[in-house]
């Protein structure tokens, strides 16, 4: 009898599968030991797992589309993590009504469904909660893998949607994804450039500074609730601070000279940034606290653009020491600075929230494009991002995407694509340049 | 005994996935197997990764180690499963008539 469950469960594992398994007949899982399981791995590429997400069920609040659209925009947060393909558009899932549930689930399962989200919105005052639940399609008893209720304000009840997709990730790969961030990024014309903020998907636009002059490079700080940016609106290009919350814009740095590319300490307490006060642009680390400033380099060539490595204790940043630009990486205190790319002319370092890849743009024959390197100088890529211009990277915190800026269309816009280039998605623009990709938001 | 005592399949799955995601193994001419063992904290943390049977070619071994700390955090445990951790006994197989 227990002979029969085994088998047929290792049939179920290899539709679900397919070749990424060898099971040859054996159980897949045996238990010897009350917690001890037996598995096998065969070299095969990644398969997507398919998850059904039927229209969300109302109980309380919203309106007729509600349930669609927060199953729509769970259903594409999914799709763009690469890891799921998406089952949608059925009605919502009868959870008053047990038996129907589960005839619904089995037909999902029969058409290929090795997990199910149902999703319930309940509105109550000015709250929105949206509870989960997560079922697993690949054995006959429709387990809960995963039940877990999210509460917003109603103003911001899509981004329910985005934490749910987020938790299905952590479910099926232990980190969280990234669909609860926003990208900040700078929209003008010579003369006249603001930042903006949309959710990382292109929707909710809103502006964060309307101060009528330029306003340059965003970055956002590791709490998701402030930017640092270069602006020229006392006259000078120097360094500030805005507030997603609207407080006032707090002066970072206004030394004589050049105050640019900011890039946040991982604990947001310092910034790294390029200074000109001593002459030539040099890369300093300025305490936000006290306003006290240490210099790192020195150095006859012009070095800038600093990005921390998420240890906090190494620092990559842009040198021209050896004539064209290159991507440098030095210890926090300065030292030990060494040289991680060849060749080109390259720029924009941005180190991965994971720590082990730093994505930089190169110059070739006149065309930008978007690279990435080990963080140990091994393995430089070019990423095929297709024709025009791709530059100005920067990671989603699951380190699987990059937004960036690209010219295809004529005009810059803002895209998002996966780490290996594939799935390019405009999500701001025209004239949308230099994203920033919030960390997760609070 | 039986497979009943962790009966979570996309739980195992996941794991299968991931690892097969990082794994990078060198390239060999002869059918190559190795049984790596570990075991996964509630939260999902990797604890003790050790080989468990040598396929014999070190850099094998040491590919399919590394696969398994690559892939590390796994999902948290199951709800249903109550004990503090699991423990998975991971073969690495390569054969040669295929990818």
């Amino acid at each position: 009898m227990v002979r029969h469950r085994l088998v047929a469960l290792s049939l179920l594992l290899v539709g679900c599968l397919g070749a990424a398994l060898i099971l040859s007949g054996s159980p897949v899982s045996h238990a010897q030991g009350p917690s001890e399981v037996w598995l096998n791995v065969q070299r095969g590429g990644a398969t997507k797992l398919n998850i059904a997400v039927p229209v969300f069920t109302v109980a309380s609040g919203g309106d007729g589309t509600t349930g669609k659209t927060l199953a729509d925009v769970t259903a594409k947060d999914l799709s763009f993590t690469g890891l799921f393909s998406v089952v949608a558009g059925t009605s919502p899932l009868p959870l008053n009504d047990p038996e129907g549930a589960k005839k619904l689930l089995a037909e999902f399962a029969t058409a290929g469904a090795h997990a199910a989200l149902a999703g319930i919105y309940t509105q109550r005052g000015d709250r929105a909660d949206g509870e989960m639940r997560l079922y697993d399609l690949t054995s006959p008893e429709q387990r809960v893998i995963a039940r877990k209720t999210f509460e917003m304000p109603v103003a911001q009840s899509r981004r329910l949607a985005h934490k749910i997709a987020d938790e299905v990730v952590l479910q099926f790969t232990g980190e969280l994804g990234s669909a609860d961030t926003r990208i900040a990024f700078v929209r003008g014309r010579p003369g006249s450039k603001e930042i903006y903020a949309v959710d990382y998907d292109g929707a909710g636009p809103t502006s964060l500074t309307s101060n009528g002059s330029i306003n340059l490079s965003p970055v956002w700080n590791p709490d998701a609730r402030s930017l640092a940016f270069t602006s020229y609106m006392k006259g000078y290009p120097d360094l500030y601070r805005i507030f997603v919350d609207r407080r006032p814009v707090q002066t970072l740095a206004s030394f004589v000279g050049i105050n640019s590319s900011p890039g946040w300490s991982p604990d947001g307490r310092s910034l790294a940034l390029t200074l000109s006060k001593d002459g030539n642009a040099e890369i300093y680390v300025l305490n936000v606290a006290t306003g006290a400033i240490r210099r790192l380099t020195r150095h006859i060539g012009i070095d800038s653009e600093p990005t921390w490595s998420p240890t906090g204790r190494q620092i990559a940043f842009v040198s021209d020491r050896q004539g064209e630009p290159h991507i440098y990486v030095m210890d926090d205190e300065g030292t030990n600075v060494r040289q991680i790319t060849r060749g080109g002319f390259q720029t924009q370092p941005r180190w991965s929230p994971k720590g082990d890849l730093i994505a930089f743009t190169t110059r070739r024959g006149g065309v930008h494009s978007i690279w990435i390197v080990a963080a140990d100088g091994s393995n430089q890529r070019r990423l095929d991002t297709g024709s025009g211009d791709a530059e100005s990277a920067s990671w989603s915190p699951d380190s699987r995407h990059l937004a960036f800026q690209m010219n295809r269309t004529g005009a810059w816009q803002v895209y998002t694509m996966h780490a290996d280039g594939s799935d390019q998605r405009q999500v701001a623009g025209p004239d949308a340049t230099s994203p920033s990709w919030s960390p997760r938001l609070p | 005994m039986s497979a009943s005592d962790f009966p979570f399949m996309w739980y195992l799955q996941t794991i299968q996935r991931k690892v097969n995601e990082k794994w990078a193994p060198p390239a060999r001419a002869a059918e190559t197997n190795a049984v790596v063992v570990f075991e996964i904290g509630r939260d999902g943390h990797l604890k003790n990764p050790a080989v468990e049977r040598s396929s014999g070619d070190t850099l094998f071994d040491q590919a399919a180690l590394r696969a398994i700390v690559d892939a590390h955090p796994f999902p948290p445990l199951p709800e249903e499963f109550k004990q503090p951790a699991l423990k998975i006994h991971l073969g690495f197989n390569l054969s040669t008539d295929r990818g």
